[in-house]
């Protein structure tokens, strides 16, 4: 699975925890201050629930629990930034939850190193690259593979727990 | 392609131009499958002569050479069939069937649709039966045509009877427990009528004997039933309980004189002297009175008659109106995206409506404002109802498309069968209709193939030959529901049951309701026709059918008596996306329960639950509810109150109580989808957002249902 190291592009930081990561702005729609979120039962441990977007219901993604990475307390500076990914061959509107927005950053090819095997606690398939920048490293994720739909069910498959009926309502 | 007009022509245009020839080749295959069964109508081989008459001159036109060349032919041959010179047949039919099947290829413009060679079989077949010697001249037997026995139709044209229906006034019929009302009634099982209750006989009420009918009835009856069939109706009354008089009019339903004056003069209320005096009269005054209210002034004892007339009069001016409104259908071609686009709208403005309605309701001493907040909320309900109603089309649509599918299998698979439909006129939105076409598709074959036995195996079990399918849509409270029902060999439980335990989806040990059984022909993979036909059994049908029909929140069931046949019902939400919610809170969470399905709301007092030992079961009027904590249910934090309400609700028949801590009302939501991302959490239907802003989830009660009644022993697992 090598990972595609895109060219010169515009990256939109921000953290979680202590890690930056960045994601390429052109799946990136808006980002927003948190309004309540409704958590809804029963789904899986990383979707928060759902929050109202002028109307639409947008579902709200916590990658912290997602990557399994720890949490930070939720503060001021907490974002939601909406993002746009292809699942199969409709476009789906997830938000996903960032303890802090930076900025919007250009990095070339020269400045984006592919994602070492180990050392980095994400699986390296939801990672684009590394990015480079002022001595820090900034962790460009793959929106298609973070949001797709065989990973979010994946992670269901693997937490449902083996009872009499799998499958039962699907 | 020759260079032609067509290539000055813009692409609305030519879409235009193939709207059109799209409309005249579905007028052509309904008259021809009208023809099946009636070939000797000649309204309907008119129809025919006309569309391809139409359609060759569009293709002329346009430049679509081939198109004009190949109409030409079948135009000619119908001209003479109009003119007498070839008769119609059954392969005539089916040969202009193929004929527009080929011309719709040709149209669509699609060169991988056309068959050459079949185009050029088809085309000559049409040729050669216009050269004299071909043969097709001479009488063929007339055969029936069509794929069962023609009916005997006998229906005499439509008229208006003028029935008058009285009891014996010596014979105390109420005694006897008669009652007028199933006379009454089957007067209107015949047709259209106007029943006038005339009460000159009552007496005063020191007279009246309780047992005597005094009431009788004068109605107005449209009808294509003959005077004979009336009276049959009262046939055991007759003689000696009550008087009948029927007199049927001589005047046309659409053409005749329907005025009052006629009408009187007709039934011999008035000479045709007082109705000549009366037209004077009425001409002299400068302002017109209405002839039926100088007639009763001049004399009151004919109020009764005149008012019978008034009323047969308005029943035969309403049917011709609508018949007339049959032939001029007013209507406006337009891009299902704009509606779409309009739908969408609408439902934002009913949100955003909603939550302007919160806050001034909020508001103190805003008595203007509350004023104008509810003019809002009236007007944006009814431009709500009216963008729906335009979405909403008829069914019929759809089943009529059936019609030729019906045929076609039939004849494929040498079985005999006739397609029933009930309920055409039940509207459905439009993309339900869209959707409904493939499950529909497949059920209906399924009823054919599987179904209906063969001419030989049904005569063999008593059955007539001809197999029935019969197709029923109506309303529902707020569902539709379909019927595909058939009278064919129905299910066998006992052969299901095996197939089920041969795919491993049950065990052998395992007891299974009829019901329970029927169910498994849902499940992926399913099939017991041991060789597959082309046409289905690949066994990828049905859990697909109940896939597609569960996607539009609808649900699908089956029932059937073995030999007799079998019945599959679809129930759909009639609105796809607002409906009437009832708002209940659990901790701090809210829900939405759709109002259709909630029965009613008790408190769950203690000692409910004491009497209830242990089980979660609560007892209303001496039926046994079972119940769920929605903070069991969803696994939610928060300190359980001492009161809390149980509101109970009911889906496919059963019910089921949802405990919660507080209701909070009710009000209308627009439905959002909550995403493929939740795909996986069944227990709802989808979110709305609330005139809060707030995003609350939809309860599907159905699935809820399921899960109680399913792992009622183990804890709550989701």
């Amino acid at each position: 699975m090598a990972n595609r190291i895109e060219k010169t592009g515009q990256y939109l930081t921000f953290k979680l925890g202590e890690e930056i990561f960045g994601i390429n702005i052109a799946s990136v729609r808006e980002v927003l201050k948190p309004t309540k979120i409704t958590h809804i039962p029963a789904a899986m441990d990383f979707l928060k629930g759902v929050i109202n977007v002028r109307g639409n219901v947008v579902p709200v993604v916590d990658l912290q629990t997602q990557f399994k990475l720890p949490h930070a307390a939720n503060s001021q500076r907490t974002r939601v930034i909406i993002v746009e990914s292809e699942l199969g061959d409709s476009k789906v509107i997830l938000g996903a939850l960032a303890d802090s927005v930076d900025e919007v950053i250009e990095l070339d090819a020269s400045q984006i190193e592919p994602a070492p095997r180990v050392g980095v606690r994400l699986d390296s398939r939801f990672i684009l690259g590394i990015g480079k920048r002022d001595g820090g490293f900034i962790i460009l994720l793959d929106v298609a593979r973070v949001f797709s739909e065989e990973e979010l069910l994946l992670v269901e498959a693997v937490a449902t727990k083996p009872t009499g009926a799998t499958g039962s309502y699907s | 392609m020759t260079s032609s007009l067509s290539d000055f022509i813009s692409p609305e245009e030519m879409e235009q131009v193939h709207t059109d020839i799209n409309d005249n080749l579905t007028a052509l295959e309904d008259a021809l499958l009208l023809l099946e069964k009636e070939p000797a109508d000649g309204e309907r081989i008119n129809t025919v002569f006309r569309a391809m008459h139409s359609i060759k001159g569009i293709a002329g036109m346009f430049g679509m050479e081939r198109i004009a060349e190949f109409t030409h032919h079948v135009e000619d041959v119908y001209d003479w069939v109009r003119k007498g010179r070839i008769t119609m047949d059954k392969e005539l039919i089916s040969l202009t069937l193929l004929a527009r099947d080929q011309i719709a290829a040709l149209a669509s413009g699609n060169p991988a649709g056309v068959q050459e060679e079949e185009l050029q079989r088809v085309q000559t077949a049409f040729q050669v039966m216009l050269t004299p010697a071909a043969g097709h001249e001479k009488q063929k037997n007339q055969e029936p045509v069509g794929l069962s026995k023609a009916w005997p139709t006998e229906k005499t044209a439509e008229a208006l009877y003028w029935v008058r229906f009285r009891f014996d006034l010596h014979n105390p019929i109420f005694a006897c427990a008669t009652s007028p009302l199933p006379y009454l009634n089957g007067l209107k099982r015949l047709g259209e009528c106007q029943i006038i209750p005339q009460f000159d006989l009552l007496p005063e009420l020191d007279d009246l004997d309780v047992n005597i009918c005094y009431l009788y009835w004068d109605v107005a009856l449209i009808t294509d039933q003959s005077e004979l069939d009336i009276r049959s109706e009262f046939m055991f009354i007759e003689e000696d309980l009550a008087e009948l008089s029927i007199k049927k009019s001589p005047e046309d339903l659409a053409e005749g004189d329907w005025r009052l004056g006629r009408i009187l003069l007709d039934q011999g209320v008035i000479s045709p002297q007082t109705l000549a005096e009366t037209v004077r009269q009425q001409r002299i005054g400068s302002h017109p009175e209405p002839i039926g209210a100088l007639l009763t002034a001049a004399d009151p004892g004919i109020a009764a008659p005149v008012v019978t007339a008034l009323a047969g009069q308005k029943l035969v001016k309403s049917r011709q109106e609508v018949s007339g409104k049959e032939n001029e259908v007013t209507s406006v071609r337009v891009p299902s995206a704009k509606l779409d686009l309009l739908v969408n709208q609408v439902g934002e403005l009913v949100i955003a409506q909603a939550r302007l309605r919160q806050l001034i309701v909020s508001m103190k001493e805003a008595y203007a404002l509350q004023g104008v907040s509810e003019e809002i909320t009236l007007l944006t309900e009814n431009l709500r109802d009216s963008t729906m109603s335009i979405r909403m089309l008829p069914i019929g649509t759809l089943f009529n498309k059936f019609n030729r599918l019906v045929r076609d299998l039939a004849s494929d698979l040498q079985k005999s069968m006739i397609m029933e439909t009930s309920g055409g006129e039940t509207e459905l939105d439009k993309t339900v209709i869209e959707h409904l076409n493939d499950p529909l598709v497949h059920l209906i074959r399924n009823s054919i193939d599987h179904g209906i036995e063969s001419p030989e195996q049904r005569i063999a079990a008593g059955k007539k030959p001809g197999g029935r399918i019969f197709l029923s849509a109506n309303h529902a409270g707020a569902d539709v529901v379909i019927r595909v029902s058939d009278d064919g060999r129905g299910l066998d439980p006992k052969v299901l049951r095996a197939k089920g335990i041969e795919k491993g989806l049950i065990t052998a040990e395992q007891t299974l309701s009829p019901r329970e059984i029927f169910q498994l022909i849902f499940a992926p993979g399913f099939s017991t026709k041991s060789s597959v036909s082309n046409l289905s059994g690949r066994g990828v049908g049905m859990d697909v059918v109940k896939k597609h029909i569960e996607s539009l929140r609808g649900t699908l069931h089956i029932e059937s008596v073995l030999g007799e046949g079998c019945t599959i019902t679809i129930k759909l939400p009639l609105t796809l996306a607002i409906i009437d919610g009832f708002l209940v809170q659990t901790c701090e969470e809210r829900f939405v329960i759709p109002l259709t399905t909630v029965r009613e709301c008790v408190r769950l007092t203690k000692e409910e639950i004491d009497k209830a030992h242990g089980e979660q079961i609560i007892n209303i009027r001496n039926e046994i509810v079972p119940y769920v904590r929605l903070r069991d249910l969803f696994k939610l934090r928060g300190v359980q109150p001492d009161k809390e309400q149980v509101v109970i609700t009911e889906a496919d028949s059963q019910r089921v109580g949802l405990v919660v801590d507080h209701v909070l009302g009710q009000s209308q939501v627009v439905i959002k989808s909550l995403g493929s991302v939740f795909r996986n959490v069944p227990l709802f239907s989808g979110a709305t957002i609330l005139g809060d802003g707030e995003v609350v989830p939809i309860l599907d009660i159905g699935k809820i249902l399921e899960q109680v009644t399913n792992s009622s022993n183990d804890v709550y697992s989701l």
